[in-house]
């Protein structure tokens, strides 16, 4: 009898962690090299309704480098009558952002019938676990389905033809609770946090580094959360160059959160205006906020942004000729920017400088 | 603008015919002739206001950006296809060569040929100019024209269907165009119209309503039904606000304890833009108007409010079209106009933009700057402009849009969701709004002519576009509480919990953030999934001006504590809550804050009847 337990714990235990990490996962968006020399550390667990017991997120490192998060989960997929156990593991980057799932050793995902998942269904999965804006995230698991159209079946996932059209043109057909149980796993906000704490305790100058480096949006704004004044110094190029190509976000944080002291020089002013041209909409208007409120603005930086006057809207505009109000000096070529812009008929709001120059 | 009854009875007393005529008047429309030019001046002067056309034939008249842009207009919305001339009549005192001048907008300037173009005709001639040519409102010459004195007749000429925009006509002998600057004009149009600061028109009530959503219509409903004389005051033909016909977002919300008012006003769970908002509206509207004591005041735009020190006096309110003033004056105002207007005017506290997270304490750590930025800033939730389509049984021609490409670029849609959301730091929800507007018509005429020219879109045609921007956040006024996320998180209750809700926290962000490829027009949502909070009565009126009540989105709340409660079921609670809180404060003349402070159990046994409440609306 014991070694029946024996062999049930085997077979239990090693079909939820198989012991080959040399295989690539089914789904894997981040360019690892799967091999036995990866290692992995338990870094915390976490508890959700449905889960038969707390599962363990690990972290995955290369000769001490980490690279990804993983968990195995086991849990219950739920209608409001019928359970069925799901078992899948599923991969998160170093910011906590879903990369990817793979199924376990003799645990397909099944559908509607216990069907199991063709390789389309799988490929709709990751469709859908990549999408951070799924329509799953508004939705209860009560409102899945309208009930009043629900036909009688006796698995969870066999209700689809109550599925609204909206949901279904999202989720895996026939396997509408695993696809909700799933992209709620995937975007949970406890594994994320978990992941970002457990990412900034490890951060040192060759993690930093790393992240900067990555091509991954989410690593460089994590980089530039655990960057201290020394940091803004020692990694110059790199917040330039986020500033000058990543996403809006990044450079909003990174303006906000530039040193005063290293602001505050003409060189670096001067270097963040003379990518005027390269921002977007919004830092460029949180760009000229920053300067509103500048004590010394130099004549070359707001020579840059006049470089771009045709370019700006109605109320950046009015915010550059404010700026240059204010200011007793003015580059020639500043002047002569804002002549041209004038009497440049495509630009749309050069009737506001003409007002500005009424009004001076 | 004019004061109608004042210049037509001055300058027309001569005439034998009844001036105060209504007809007449309409005749008429808001012809001014200006006395200084008639007395020391050899210049005759004719100003009309485009609003004011006796037939507005196909355009429709806009009064959203009145505080913006000076006036209500005139705007072509053919979705593509020009609209029917809209035309009216004036009697020209004095024969003349005239020089014309409109003021309009090209609304998408670019290395294109403007999508707003139309001309003027007078009296059956059209002028050569093309109109709705320049960048922001201007006055663009039409031309000069020889007028016999006499009936004489205008016609706007739509070219395009793509929105063009006539705020007003003016024709005088001289050629001295009227001025462009927004504060000399609004001067200048006084001065043209004679217009007096007092309002022609003085009417008392018990408690006045301004604006005319489910939390305008819910307040004024359940104050009515308390026995108080209420006004109230809307700036379009129709009740609802978001929830109207003319913006269709669906209600959304738990009615709390106000389920039989709220059930009179709010919506099916419809797909937002979709046409059954009639249905609903006209519930809306039967329920509100079988109130014989609610003075239902549609078409008419609040435009200022008076005060003497922390109270207000009264309310003044334009009709949207016909230039009418009328003073509103009672006790306590309600201020439901979304954008805090009346607030606003009055020198009410109030809030704009987000806080600091540190403000109000209101992380929601794995959302970070998305959620609640590390410095406050004015990123504040979006508007939205809904639209539909549908195919027709045949191939539908639709124009090259190029000065849509712009905003749209390759994107492809063929309806509007929540998710056609514009929030931009360099654009302030109530200042800039046309310019939202604007943007959202490109973003939409832009991704519907990529959808036709992708296979399969020849048979789409538009079915409806809003041409309202549909407002999710703008300004909030202070209150002696301010309802924040801890409120929520902490499912805290109040002695004064008068309104409840289970809806998340739904807060948005432009996706552009996070990805600078994504058209700039669309947004994601962030939800805070939560138990049952509750909104404290404190929250409802006003913290500096005594007798101010507000009730929907304008209410004292932080960024994030309007993320959940921003929809309307809750913003009827908060409606039907003030309502009620006025009745206590008409029955011992005593202002909104004292109803908590000296009769807070009368107040809540009186909202907590509300779910027993089964007296029936008094019938006219």
């Amino acid at each position: 009898m014991r070694s029946f337990l024996y062999i049930g714990f085997f077979v239990f235990y090693f079909g939820l962690f198989p012991v080959d990490q040399s295989e690539a996962p089914l789904f894997f968006e981040l360019p690892v090299e799967f091999d036995e020399t990866l290692q992995k550390s338990s870094v915390g667990e976490f508890m959700e309704d449905g889960f038969i017991a707390p599962v363990s997120i690990e972290l995955v490192s290369d000769e001490g480098n980490p690279l990804f998060y993983s968990s195995s989960i086991r849990t219950t997929v739920c209608d409001d009558e019928i359970c069925e156990i799901m078992y899948v593991k599923l991969y998160w980057d170093l910011v906590g952002e879903y990369v990817g799932f793979d199924t376990l050793v003799k645990h397909p995902l099944t559908k509607f019938d216990h069907e199991p998942f063709t390789h389309v269904d799988y490929e709709r999965l990751h469709e859908l676990l990549k999408n951070e804006g799924s329509i799953l995230k508004f939705k209860q698991k009560d409102e899945l389905i309208d009930k009043e159209k629900v036909r009688a079946s006796d698995v969870v996932d066999g209700t689809t033809g109550a599925t609204s059209v909206e949901i279904k043109k999202e989720v895996v057909e026939g396997a509408l609770y695993s696809s909700y149980t799933l992209w709620h796993l995937a975007y949970n906000g406890k594994v994320k946090n978990m992941i970002t704490e457990q990412t900034a305790l490890r951060i040192d100058d060759q993690l930093l580094k790393q992240l900067l480096n990555s091509s991954r949006s989410g690593y460089k704004l994590f980089a530039f959360h655990n960057f201290e004044e020394k940091e803004y110094q020692v990694y110059r190029k790199y917040w330039l160059s986020a500033l000058k190509n990543d996403m809006p976000l990044t450079r909003k944080y990174i303006l906000n959160n530039l040193p005063e002291k290293i602001w505050n020089t003409k060189n670096a002013q001067e270097d963040v205006c003379a990518l005027f041209s390269y921002y977007d909409v919004n830092t460029k208007t949180y760009l000229l906020n920053k300067l509103k409120k500048t004590a010394n603005v130099s004549a070359r930086s707001l020579e840059y942004i006049s470089d771009g006057l045709t370019d700006l809207n109605s109320n950046q505009t009015k915010q550059f000729l404010s700026l240059v109000r204010n200011r007793k000096e003015i580059t020639p070529n500043t002047k002569s920017n804002i002549a041209q812009a004038s009497d440049n008929k495509n630009f749309k709001y050069s009737y506001l400088i003409d007002e500005y120059e009424r009004n001076k | 603008m004019v004061n109608l009854k004042y210049n037509i009875s001055e300058r027309f007393d001569n005439l034998a015919v009844n001036i105060h005529d209504p007809m007449i008047l309409r005749l008429f429309g808001l012809l001014v002739l200006s006395n200084l030019c008639l007395f020391f001046s050899a210049a005759q002067t004719v100003l009309i206001e485009a609003e004011s056309f006796d037939d507005p034939g196909g355009w429709v008249v806009d009064p959203q950006f009145v505080e913006q842009m000076g006036s209500p207009y005139l705007m072509a919305h053919g979705m593509g296809s020009p609209v029917e001339n809209a035309h009216t009549k004036f009697l020209l005192q004095q024969s003349g060569v005239y020089h014309v001048w409109v003021r309009s907008k090209n609304w998408a300037p670019g290395e294109w040929e403007a999508p707003g173009r139309f001309q003027l005709a007078i009296n059956a001639k059209t002028l050569p100019e093309t109109l709705g040519l320049t960048p922001g409102w201007s006055w663009e010459y039409a031309g000069q024209v020889s007028l016999e004195k006499g009936e004489t007749k205008l016609e706007l000429i739509d070219l395009t269907g793509f929105n063009g925009r006539c705020d007003a006509v003016y024709l005088s002998t001289d050629k001295e165009a009227p001025p462009r600057n927004y504060e000399e004009l609004a001067e200048w149009r006084k001065e043209e119209s004679k217009e007096m600061n007092v309002p022609e028109e003085v009417l008392e009530f018990d408690l006045v309503v301004v604006g005319g959503g489910i939390a305008g219509c819910a307040s004024a409903i359940a104050a009515a039904e308390q026995g108080l004389k209420v006004a109230l005051i809307h700036d379009r033909p129709v009740l609802g606000g978001n929830a109207s016909s003319e913006i269709r977002v669906h209600t959304l919300g738990i009615y709390g304890h106000f389920e039989r008012i709220l059930r009179m006003l709010d919506t099916e769970h419809y797909p937002n833009g979709s046409p059954e908002a009639h249905k609903d509206e006209i519930k809306r509207h039967g329920n509100v108007e079988k109130y014989q004591n609610i003075h239902l005041f549609t078409n008419w735009r609040a435009y200022d409010a008076s005060t003497e020190g922390n109270r207000i006096t009264s309310v003044d309110a334009r009709h949207t079209s016909e230039g009418r003033r009328i003073r509103f004056i009672a006790p306590r105002y309600v201020d439901s106009t979304g954008d805090g207007w009346i607030g606003f005017w009055a020198g009410a506290n109030f809030m704009y933009g987000r806080e600091a997270v540190d403000t109000y304490g209101e992380a929601y750590e794995e959302w970070g700057e998305l959620w609640s930025p590390e410095e406050a800033d004015d990123f504040v939730m979006g508007s939205s402009v809904l639209w539909r389509t549908l195919k027709a049984d045949a191939p539908v021609d639709f124009p090259e849009v190029p000065w849509a490409e712009e905003v749209a670029q390759s994107h492809q849609a063929t309806e509007g969701t929540w998710k056609w959301e514009l929030s931009r730091l360099d654009l302030h929800q109530i200042d800039d709004a046309e310019e939202i507007r604007d943007h959202m018509l490109k973003a939409i005429y832009g991704s519907f002519a990529n959808a036709k020219k992708a296979e399969g879109g020849e048979n789409l045609t538009f079915e409806w576009i809003s041409y309202l921007v549909g407002k999710r956040e703008s300004r909030r006024l202070e209150g002696d509480y301010i309802f924040t996320f801890n409120d929520v998180t902490e499912q805290r209750k109040f002695p004064d919990s008068v309104v409840m809700e289970t809806r998340e926290v739904d807060v948005h962000y432009q996706q552009n953030l996070k990805d600078g490829d994504k058209p700039d027009f669309l947004s994601e949502a962030i939800f805070y999934k939560t138990p049952m909070y509750y909104i404290p009565y404190r929250s409802l009126y006003s913290k500096n001006i005594d007798n101010l009540f507000m009730a929907g989105r304008n209410f004292s709340c932080s960024h994030i504590g309007l993320g959940g409660p921003r929809v309307m079921r809750t913003t009827g609670q908060m409606g039907a809550a003030v309502g009620i809180a006025a009745a206590i404060c008409e029955k011992y003349g005593i202002d909104p804050r004292e109803v908590y402070t000296d009769h807070l159990d009368e107040y809540m046994k009186l909202i907590e009847a509300q779910k027993s409440y089964t007296l029936l609306a008094p019938k006219r």
